[in-house]
């Protein structure tokens, strides 16, 4: 079987929502600020998805991209990988959290169409600096959401980190990493 | 005429299974290696019967200090016939422990075996054990045989197509009518050593404390008694989210050498290993073909007119299409690539073609471990059998040519 793909691919295609150059803005489950519209209550969102789809994914080492939401969960996908690599370094429940909100405010990280983004071409460059900004705000809200859902996801009640996750951090989904 | 039984013996790449007919599990089970002196070490005084002084199977593994270890058979197929020779003697007058004299014998090969080396098989059983009959069987067609034992009688045919699945290769080998479809075989190096090597690879990155010289053990462990094929593995790591303590499990294991106990714990490597069989990417950067998609592809090499056949009767067989639910997985797979290209078909037909439902069928039965073994000891059992044997009297008015061929049989069982 090859790797999964979104269900929301799709919802993904401009009549639907907007998308800036081929990554589309999905509607989000989150209370930080930002472009993003704002999901239906109760259902599930493109972060969610990415979550419960990662430990599968993260096996494989090559994906067919079949529509703009497989786009997004394969950047999504790969930013779990880092917020892993953050936890593991992190020395209690309340640190990761810290280190992670940091990481999500840091808004110096590479868009589609910069030199050193992950997956170059693959993704096309935003139309004009104004769309490369809303795209940027949009990537630090989904940078945000899936911090905070990993932290509670992967720690539980526990003030250390389940290794039932922690095992995933060795490995790299399409051998690449943001 | 009532005979003594005839001997099986399976000569495998890793284990050789033998018996006698009618049992349904071969008497002993013993790897296929020999461990044989190096003439020039040997001390005097056993100068002259250096020939008899070697050990076969775990007794070969055990003195391996003292002597040369070979494997007489690599690949499935005979690879130094001295060996081989020296290796039956010891399994007839050792662990059988018969006179060869009076059994007939019934031998296995691997598909595209040459017939030279039936030949040679003839030679050795004839001139240096003076067998009275001597059958020489394809492995694919009695695993089809063994596959019987499932089945009502009337379904009992010669027509299917073998997974044969040990430890380093796994075999998909298509049969019609008893007679091996040589052009449309397919091997992939996916089989129960990758699936260990996994297995270690996910106990690495996340136990420690397994003791690295016993992780490969460990993992062969965890392997046989914990795997099983799950349907899709996102909703399977959601069932071990929801559902933990039913599935998590722990186990505690004993260091060989220090005797300290250590303790492991199992998740999800229980169904990511065989899922190697279905998603090969997962651990494998350069063989990529799931084995469904294999097997549909040997069927649709095939010549047209067994394909039905071939789907309708699918047949597993050695250790490592034990998983619990592996036909199932492999079924429902099969059948939605069939499904979709007959459903493709009648729409670029648009409707003047209606395709008659093609019947694919997995067959997992009891006796699969030693299915090849099984069905000799099947085979063997009946009348027929000696009637289809190569005699030794056969042998002397003809040579050794005779073996080159061996008659189908068992359709009427």
């Amino acid at each position: 079987m090859p790797a999964y793909h979104s269900s929301f691919n799709a919802v993904s295609t401009e009549a639907h929502c907007q998308v800036v150059g081929n990554f589309p803005l999905l509607p989000l489950t989150t209370s930080s600020r930002g472009p993003a519209p704002s999901n239906p209550a109760g259902q599930m969102d493109i972060v969610d998805e990415a979550i419960s789809i990662f430990r599968a994914n993260v096996f494989y080492r090559n994906f067919e991209f079949q529509g703009n939401a497989d786009r997004a969960l394969c950047w999504i996908i790969l930013y779990i990988s880092d917020c892993l690599n953050i936890i593991q370094k992190s020395s209690s429940k309340i640190d990761a959290n810290k280190r992670l909100l940091t990481a999500a405010a840091d808004a110096n990280f590479a868009i589609p169409g910069d030199g050193n983004f992950v997956f170059g071409a693959l993704y096309q460059k935003p139309a004009s600096p104004s769309d490369a900004n809303l795209l940027r705000q949009y990537m630090s809200q989904l940078r945000h959401e899936v911090g905070t859902r990993l932290v509670s996801i992967v720690y539980g009640d526990a003030d250390v980190p389940s290794k039932w996750w922690m095992c995933f951090t060795r490995r790299k989904f399409m051998n690449k990493s943001l | 005429m009532s005979h003594p039984l005839p001997v099986i013996i399976d000569n495998g790449t890793g284990y050789t299974k033998m018996g006698f007919a009618g049992n349904h599990e071969p008497q002993y089970i013993i790897p296929s290696v020999i461990a044989t002196r190096d003439s020039s070490k040997v001390n005097k005084a056993r100068k002259g019967v250096e020939d008899l002084d070697f050990f076969i199977g775990d007794e070969a593994i055990a003195n391996q200090n003292s002597y040369s270890l070979s494997y007489p058979v690599r690949k499935g197929q005979v690879d130094n016939w001295d060996h081989m020779e020296r290796f039956w003697e010891q399994a007839i007058f050792k662990y059988l422990r018969c006179e060869p004299e009076d059994h007939h014998f019934l031998l296995t090969e691997p598909p595209l075996n040459a017939p030279e080396n039936r030949e040679y098989t003839a030679e050795i059983m004839f001139e240096s054990f003076n067998v009275p009959g001597l059958y020489i069987a394809v492995q694919a067609v009695l695993a089809l045989a063994a596959s019987w034992a499932s089945k009502d009688d009337d379904q009992r045919s010669l027509t299917g197509c073998v997974i044969d699945s040990g430890d380093g290769v796994t075999h998909v080998i298509p049969v019609a009518e008893g007679y091996v479809i040589g052009s449309s075989i397919k091997h992939i190096p996916i089989a129960g050593r990758s699936i260990t090597q996994f297995v270690q690879q996910l106990l690495r990155e996340r136990e420690t404390g397994i003791p690295p010289n016993e992780s490969m053990e460990i993992a062969k462990r965890i392997k046989e008694k914990y795997s099983y094929v799950c349907p899709d593995i996102v909703k399977e790591f959601l069932k071990y989210d929801q559902d933990p303590a039913r599935f998590f499990t722990t186990e505690t294991f004993t260091e060989a050498i220090t005797k300290k106990t250590y303790s492991v714990d199992i998740g999800y490597e229980r169904f990511l290993g065989p899922e190697v069989f279905f998603s090969p990417e997962i651990a494998s950067s350069d063989y990529l073909v799931p084995l469904p998609e294999v097997v549909d592809s040997v069927i649709q090499n095939s010549p047209i007119d067994t394909r039905r056949g071939l789907y309708r009767n699918i047949v597993l067989s050695g250790g490592s299409t034990m998983f619990k639910d592996f036909s199932r997985r492999l079924q429902r797979d099969i059948r939605r690539t069939v499904d979709t290209r007959v459903r493709l078909s009648e729409e670029m037909s648009q409707g003047r073609v209606k395709v008659q439902p093609i019947d694919v069928n997995v067959i997992s039965h009891r006796m699969q471990r030693y299915a090849v073994w099984f069905g000799g000891s099947m085979l063997a059992s009946s009348e027929e059998f000696f009637t289809v044997c190569h005699s030794k009297a056969a042998y002397e008015e003809y040579g050794p040519s005779i073996a080159r061929h061996n008659a189908v049989f068992g359709n009427t069982v």
